[in-house]
C-alpha cells in the first residue's frame, strides 16, 4: 500500500463551476464522489490523478423523484438512500435487492449511484441493474446536456460516454405498466464483490412479456447486456421453461475469466442459474403488480 | 522451600526435560465443589475501559519524540535474484534518514537475510527505509525501483513431492504393524483431503517502535512473548539481557502469528541504533499478509481399518505439508493419539517451496490433521451403518496412546454428550428431508485432542500496600485472550479482595519476572498457579501480621470479601485495620507454577457440531449453527472463554468455508493478499454459536485446575463443517474450503 | 500540496496543515494525536478506522482529510462523557464484545450509528449494520448481544 501520489484538491460549488475546473485542469483531473473505489486505486498508484474535483458539497444532484414518467435519480445518490427509497422500491425493486448485498453499510452510506456508473467495474452491481431497468443517464459537459441509454453507456472496460470534461449527471428510469425486476448474486462473503450477478427486468401485459432487460455483472470485461436472451424472451408468455432457457443463453454469452472468485466453468453455470432465478422473481412481482 | 526440580515441560507437543526453579507454595488445587467468589464467575476485562475508549495504547500508537518510520520494500517475485537497487535515489529524497540493503552491515547477526538479494518468495523483505515521515520511507523505497532477474520457482505441492524437495527429513511415528491392521481389517477408507493456507490476519499487524538509548534497548513489540523477545533482541544485538526491555501493552491479536523479536523490531532496533532516533515500523496490510506467517496448506491421506462393530484396528496418515515450520511435525499427531488403536502410523513430509514459510496458527499442524482424520472417521461411521459420534465412543482412548500414559483428566465423553445434547443430534436425519426454500441440510460433527497443559518456568509477584490494595505482576502480555484479568479473579480469590482492589501488570520485560510465551493454550494453566502462589504468599504474612495486631493465632483467621475474620465468628475487621500499619512498607509475595505431575499426559478435548444449508444451484454454504463442548479443566472467567471459543470457531468456519491463501501458478505469487481478496468472515457471516464447558476442574494437572482454551475451539470447527456438507449433500468434497466452484463439483 | 483545514474532533476544533493526500485518519493519529481509530487494512474493508463524519460513519483511512475540512467528527474517544463510559461502551465489556480490542473503536462507531439511525435494531439487523466492522477475536456474538442490551435497555447512545 503506498501514500498516493500528490495532487491538488477543490471543492466544487456547482455542476457548471465542477465542469469549467474540469475543463480548465485537463484531463489528469477528476471528480471525486464517494471515493470508495477512487482512493484505494489512487494507494495503489493504479489511479495517479493531478487534480480531484470533490462533489460531494453539491447537494442538488441527491434526489430520487418521479417525473415527466421517469424515476430521476440524481447522480450524487448515495447507495443507502438507494436501499431505503419507497419509490424506487414500488417500481423497480431491483435497487434494493442489489443495495442489500453491495458491500457494506459504511459503504453504502458514501458510495453514488453515479461514482458506481462512472467507475464502470464490470463486477459492480448498479451497471447492471441500470442495464436490466433501461435507463438512461445524463451527461453534462461544457457543449451542454445529452441523454444517453445504458447500451451506449459502456465504451470499453472501466470506460463509459462520459468524456473528460463531463459530468454525470443524472439516472433516468422510464416507468412503464406491468413491470417487474429482481438482482440475484453470489458472492465469496457478505459484502463481497460479486462471483456473477444477474439483474432482470420485465414488463408483462396480458400474459405476455412485453419487454424484457438483463444485466450481468463480473462476467465480462464491461457489464453484459444480454441482448439474445431478451430477443428469445420478448413476446412470450413466462414459464419456468423460458427462463430456464434464458438462463442457458446467458450462461452461453457472458464471457467470464477465471481469476480467485471461481473458474470459468463455474461462472457460467452460475449466470444461468442466477438469470433463471432472476426472471423468475421478477416475473412474479410483476404479476404481483398486475393483480 | 525453593528447590530445583526436574520436570518434563510441553509446547505444542514438543517434550522437554528440563530443570526448574519451584519454591514450594503448599497449595492444593481447589476441588471441584470449591465456593469460589470470582474464579467461575463472568467477569468483565481488567483493561476493558481502556479498550473500548480509545485510552489502550497498541504498538501502532506509540509515538515517541523524533521518531522515524520505516517502510520495507519486497520481493514481487518468488524467486530472483537482485541485481541493483537505486540506493542514491532513495537516498536523496527530503526526509529520508536510513537505507538498508542486503549489503549493509547490520549490528546483528542472523543466519539468512533478514533483507534478501536472493528472495525466495514473493513479499520477501529486500530493503528497508526509515525517514521523517511515512510518506517520504514508502516513496524512497518506490525510488529503489530494484532491478531482479527471474529465477525458477515451484509453488505448487505436487511438483515438489515429485521433485522430492524435502525440507528436512521425513518424520516417520508408527506403533504396531499398520499395512498388516489395514489387509486383516473387515471394514476399510481411505480418503484424500486437501487443506488451504490460511493467513492469521490479526487487525493489527506485525509492529515495532525501537528506541537504542545509550544505557538500554527500548522496544515496544506486538508479540506474543515478551520475554522471547527480549532473549532474541539480547542475543543477536549481543546486549546483556537486562539492557533490553519489551514492553507489550496490548496487542491486536496474535493467533500464533506474532512470535519473538520479529523481523520489524529486529529492524527497527538497527534503524535506531544507526540514526539514534526511535523508529517505528508497521507491516502494511500487504506486508501482513505476504509476509506476517500463515498455515500452511496440506494434502493428507487418511487409511483406516476398523472391525464391522467400529472398533478401529488401523489408522495410517500420510501428510504432504506446504512449507511449513522447520522441523515441526505435528499434523498427523491425531491420528497416534485421538483414538484407542495399536496399529497405526504416521508420516509427514514438509515440502520446500518458494512461499513464504509457515509459522504457528492457533493449533498448528494438529487443526490441519484433524480437519484430515475427522473426515476419515466420518466416512468410516458411514461404511459401518454407525451413528458418528457412537463411533468415536466405541474408539474412546482414556490413556495417551503414543506415551501410554494416563490423562491428568479427560472428559471427552461428556464432551460427546452435550455437543449432541445441545445441538438436536439425535433428530439429525430430519434435517435432510427436502425443505421449502431449496436447500439441503446436514449435521455433522468432530472431536479434538490438543496438550494444553502448561508448566514451569512461570513467575508472579504480588504486593500489598498500605491501602489494602493488592498488586500482582506477570511476565506475559494480554494478546486479547483476557490474561490480566484472569490473574486479578485468581489474586483476589486467594487474597479474600474485592476485584477492584486487585491490579494486575504485565506487558514489560523491566520487573524481570519471567512468564511464558502467549502460545500452545498455555498461559492459563501456567500463569495462574503462579499468580495463586503469590498471592498465598502476601496472605500467609498478611494475617501472621494481623496474629499480631489482633493478638490472635494466625492458623484461625480467614481472609473474605476485604476483611479479616476468625473462623470462631469473634473478630471481623477490614484489610485496612492491619495494612494501615504498613505506612510506606509492603507485604510482598512470589510465585510459581510448580513441576507437571510425574507418569501423566495433560490434555484438552471437545467435540463440535455444525449444521449447514447448501444451495445446490449456486453452491452457496451457510452454516446455521455450531455447538461447541470443550474439556479445559476449571474455567477461571466464562466471559472470556466464551468468546475465545466464538472466535475461534469462526477462524475454523473460515478454513472451511472461505479463507485461503491462493497462488498464481503461472508468477508464483498470492494473488489475494488484502483485506478485500483474503475473506476474514463478517458478522453477516456468523451463525449463532452455543458454548458448553465440561464441569470439571483438573486437580492433578495445578493448583488453579485449568487447562489452556487458545487453540481447542478452532481444532476441529472445519472437519465438523466438512462432515455435515456430507451428510447433506451425499459428498465429500476433496479439497477445503468450500468455495462455491467446489461444491457444485462435488455434488455434480 | 498543504491545506490548512479545520477539524472539529469530538468538540474540539484543530487547526492543522495536511497534504491533500492525506487520510482524514492519518490526520486525526498522527496529527492531533488522537490514536484510539485503528489502521487494520487501509483499503476500507475492516473497518477499524470508522469515525462518524457529520454523524455519518465513515471509514477515515478512505476518506481525505481535506474533505473532513469543517466537518463535525466523532471518534471513539468522544463516546463518553469525559472517563465515564457510554452504555454502549460499558455493555460491551459485560458482555463480551471485546478482545484483542483493535477493532473495537471502529465497532463502537458503527454501533453508535446504527442505534442512532435505528433505536431498537433486531439481531439481524445488527449483524447487517455492523458488518462493516471485521473482528478476529471475538466471534461477533458478544457485539450483537451488547448492542441488543443497549437497546433494550433504552439507553441513549
Amino acid at each position: 500500500m503506498q501514500t498516493p501520489a500528490p495532487f491538488g484538491y477543490e471543492r466544487a460549488t456547482s455542476v457548471d463551476g465542477a465542469i469549467a475546473s474540469l475543463q480548465r485542469l485537463g484531463p489528469e483531473a477528476r471528480i471525486i464522489a464517494g471515493g470508495h473505489s477512487l482512493l484505494p486505486m489512487m494507494k495503489l498508484r493504479l489511479a495517479n490523478p493531478e487534480h480531484l474535483i470533490d462533489i460531494n458539497d453539491l447537494v442538488e444532484l441527491s434526489y430520487i423523484r418521479e417525473q415527466d414518467g421517469e424515476i430521476r435519480i440524481g447522480a450524487l445518490t448515495r447507495h443507502v438512500a438507494l436501499l431505503k427509497s419507497e419509490l424506487l422500491a414500488r417500481h423497480f425493486p431491483v435497487f434494493a435487492d442489489a443495495e442489500t448485498v453491495i458491500a457494506d453499510p459504511v459503504v453504502r452510506n458514501r458510495g453514488t449511484i453515479g461514482g458506481s456508473l462512472c467507475q464502470a467495474d464490470a463486477a459492480e452491481d448498479l451497471s447492471a441493474v441500470c442495464t436490466a431497468v433501461k435507463a438512461k443517464v445524463v451527461i453534462r459537459g461544457a457543449a451542454g446536456e445529452r441523454v444517453v441509454g445504458m447500451e451506449d453507456f459502456h465504451v470499453g472496460p472501466y470506460q463509459t460516454a462520459v468524456g473528460a470534461g463531463d459530468v454525470l449527471t443524472e439516472v433516468r428510469l422510464p416507468l412503464r405498466p406491468g413491470s417487474g425486476s429482481a438482482h440475484e448474486k453470489v458472492e465469496r462473503r457478505a459484502g463481497d464483490w460479486a462471483i456473477a450477478a444477474a439483474s432482470a427486468a420485465v414488463w408483462i401485459a396480458a400474459g405476455r412479456i412485453t419487454d424484457v432487460g438483463i444485466g450481468l455483472s463480473a462476467v465480462g470485461l464491461t457489464t453484459i447486456h444480454l441482448t439474445r436472451a431478451e430477443d428469445l424472451l420478448r413476446g412470450q408468455a413466462p414459464s419456468e421453461d423460458l427462463f430456464a432457457e434464458a438462463g442457458a443463453i446467458a450462461a452461453a454469452d457472458c464471457s467470464p475469466g477465471a481469476d480467485g472468485r471461481g473458474p470459468i466453468d463455474y461462472k457460467r453455470h452460475l449466470v444461468g442459474v442466477l438469470t433463471h432465478r432472476a426472471l423468475r422473481r421478477a416475473a412474479a412481482r410483476a404479476a404481483s403488480q398486475e393483480a | 522451600m525453593t528447590r530445583l526440580v526436574k520436570t518434563v515441560t510441553e509446547m505444542e507437543g514438543r517434550f522437554e526435560e528440563k530443570w526448574v526453579l519451584v519454591e514450594d507454595d503448599g497449595l492444593v488445587s481447589w476441588e471441584a465443589e470449591a465456593a469460589l467468589r470470582h474464579v467461575g464467575h463472568p467477569t468483565p476485562r481488567l483493561t476493558g475501559p481502556q479498550r473500548v475508549s480509545g485510552a489502550a495504547r497498541y504498538t501502532v500508537d506509540v509515538a515517541l519524540p523524533g521518531m522515524l518510520h520505516a517502510a520495507v520494500l519486497r520481493s514481487p517475485v518468488a524467486h530472483g535474484r537482485v541485481t541493483a537497487l537505486q540506493v542514491a535515489a532513495a537516498e536523496a529524497i527530503a526526509g529520508v534518514r536510513a537505507v538498508l540493503t542486503p549489503a549493509s552491515e547490520l549490528g546483528f547477526q542472523q543466519r539468512s537475510g533478514p533483507l534478501h538479494d536472493e528472495p525466495l518468495y514473493a513479499g520477501a523483505p529486500l530493503a528497508v527505509v526509515a525517514a521523517d515521515t511515512l510518506a517520504a520511507a514508502r516513496e524512497a523505497c518506490r525510488a529503489l525501483a530494484p532491478s531482479i532477474e527471474p529465477l525458477p520457482f515451484t509453488v505448487d505441492i505436487e511438483t515438489a513431492w515429485q521433485e522430492q524437495r524435502f525440507d528436512g527429513d521425513l518424520h516417520e511415528e508408527a506403533r504396531g504393524d499398520v499395512e498388516a491392521a489395514l489387509a486383516a481389517a473387515a471394514v476399510r477408507v481411505e480418503l484424500v483431503v486437501s487443506t488451504p493456507g490460511q493467513l492469521q490476519t490479526p487487525i493489527e499487524p506485525h509492529a515495532a517502535v525501537a528506541w537504542w538509548k545509550p544505557d538500554e534497548l527500548v522496544c515496544f513489540i506486538a508479540t506474543q512473548g515478551m520475554f522471547d523477545a527480549r532473549a532474541e533482541l539480547a542475543k543477536r544485538f549481543d546486549l546483556p539481557p537486562e539492557r533490553v526491555r519489551v514492553i507489550t501493552e496490548y496487542v491486536g491479536g496474535g493467533f500464533g502469528g506474532k512470535q519473538n523479536a520479529g523481523f520489524e523490531a529486529l529492524i527497527a532496533a538497527e534503524l535506531s541504533r544507526r540514526t539514534g532516533r526511535p523508529v517505528r515500523l508497521v507491516l502494511d496490510r500487504h506486508g501482513e499478509q505476504l509476509d506476517g506467517g500463515c498455515r500452511p496448506a496440506t494434502r493428507q491421506t487418511v487409511r483406516l481399518g476398523a472391525t464391522a462393530d467400529g472398533m478401529l484396528t488401523a489408522i495410517d496418515a500420510e501428510a504432504l505439508v506446504e512449507f511449513g515450520m522447520s522441523g515441526w511435525r505435528a499434523v498427523t499427531t491425531p491420528a497416534l493419539t485421538l483414538y484407542r488403536c495399536a496399529d497405526v502410523r504416521g508420516i509427514e513430509a514438509n515440502l520446500r517451496l518458494e512461499l513464504r514459510r509457515g509459522n504457528a496458527f492457533r493449533a498448528p499442524a494438529v487443526m490441519e490433521g484433524i480437519t484430515a482424520l475427522e473426515q476419515a472417521i466420518d466416512e468410516l461411521a458411514i461404511e459401518t451403518g454407525l451413528d458418528p459420534l457412537e463411533l468415536r465412543r466405541r474408539n474412546f482412548a482414556d490413556r495417551d496412546q503414543s506415551a501410554d500414559l494416563p490423562y491428568t483428566s479427560n472428559s471427552l465423553l461428556w464432551c460427546y454428550d452435550r455437543a449432541a445434547e445441545l445441538a438436536g443430534w439425535p433428530d439429525r436425519d430430519r434435517w435432510r428431508e427436502p425443505q421449502a426454500d431449496g436447500l439441503l441440510r446436514g449435521m455433522g460433527c468432530a472431536a479434538q485432542i490438543w496438550w494444553g497443559g502448561g508448566g514451569p518456568p512461570s513467575h508472579a509477584s504480588c504486593r500489598l500496600g498500605g491501602d489494602g490494595v493488592a498488586q500482582v505482576v506477570v511476565g506475559v502480555q494480554d494478546i486479547g485472550t483476557g490474561t490480566l484479568t484472569a490473574a486479578r479473579m485468581v489474586a483476589a480469590e486467594e487474597l479474600g479482595l474485592p476485584l477492584d482492589r486487585v491490579t494486575v501488570r504485565g506487558g514489560d520485560t523491566a520487573p524481570a519476572i519471567y512468564g511464558p510465551v502467549a502460545g500452545g493454550s498455555q498461559t492459563t494453566p501456567s500463569v495462574m498457579p503462579a499468580v495463586r502462589g503469590a498471592a498465598a504468599a502476601v496472605r500467609r504474612k498478611l494475617l501472621a501480621l494481623a496474629g499480631d495486631v489482633f493478638e490472635a493465632e494466625p492458623d484461625d483467621l480467614v481472609v473474605d470479601d476485604g476483611r479479616i475474620r476468625s473462623r470462631d465468628g469473634g473478630l471481623d475487621e477490614p484489610y485496612t485495620a492491619v495494612t494501615a500499619k504498613l505506612g510506606q512498607a509492603s507485604i510482598d509475595g512470589s510465585g510459581n507454577r510448580g513441576p507437571n505431575p510425574d507418569g501423566y499426559r495433560a490434555n484438552t478435548f471437545g467435540c463440535q457440531i455444525a449444521r449447514v444449508a447448501v444451495d445446490p444451484g449456486t453452491g452457496s454454504v451457510r452454516v446455521e449453527g455450531i455447538w461447541a463442548a470443550h474439556d479445559i479443566g476449571r474455567v477461571i472467567n466464562p466471559l472470556g472463554a466464551s468468546s475465545q471459543v466464538e472466535g475461534g470457531i469462526l477462524q475454523g468456519m473460515a478454513y472451511a468455508l472461505s479463507e485461503q491463501r491462493v497462488i498464481d501458478r503461472t508468477t508464483g505469487v498470492p494473488v489475494n493478499a488484502t483485506m478485500d481478496d483474503y475473506k476474514v468472515p463478517t458478522m453477516m457471516d456468523t451463525p449463532p454459536i452455543v458454548v458448553a464447558f465440561a464441569p470439571l476442574p483438573d486437580t492433578l494437572l495445578n493448583t488453579v485446575g485449568a487447562k489452556g482454551l487458545g487453540e481447542p475451539p478452532i481444532i476441529p470447527t472445519a472437519a465438523a463443517i466438512a462432515n455435515a456438507f456430507r451428510h447433506a449433500t451425499g459428498r465429500r468434497a476433496a479439497a477445503l474450503p468450500l468455495t462455491r466452484a467446489r461444491v457444485l463439483e462435488a455434488i455434480a | 500540496m498543504k491545506h490548512p483545514i479545520t477539524l472539529n474532533v469530538n468538540g474540539t476544533p484543530y487547526s492543522v496543515d495536511v497534504a491533500t493526500a492525506q487520510s482524514l485518519l492519518y490526520a486525526v493519529r498522527d496529527q492531533l494525536g488522537l490514536t484510539g481509530s485503528k489502521e487494520g487494512c487501509d483499503d476500507s474493508e475492516c473497518g477499524a478506522c470508522m469515525m462518524l463524519v457529520d454523524g455519518r460513519p465513515t471509514n477515515s483511512c478512505s476518506y481525505l482529510a481535506v474533505q473532513a475540512d469543517g466537518a463535525e467528527i466523532t471518534t471513539v474517544e468522544g463516546l463518553g462523557e469525559g472517563d465515564e463510559l457510554s452504555p454502549l461502551q460499558q455493555v460491551f465489556l459485560e458482555e463480551g464484545g471485546v478482545q484483542c480490542g483493535f477493532c473495537t473503536p471502529g465497532m463502537l462507531i458503527a454501533a453508535t450509528a446504527l442505534l442512532q439511525a435505528n433505536p431498537s435494531p433486531t439481531a439481524e439487523e445488527i449483524r447487517i449494520g455492523v458488518s462493516g466492522n471485521l473482528c478476529r477475536c471475538t466471534g461477533y456474538d458478544g457485539i450483537v448481544r451488547a448492542v441488543l442490551r443497549v437497546s433494550r435497555e433504552g439507553a441513549s447512545v
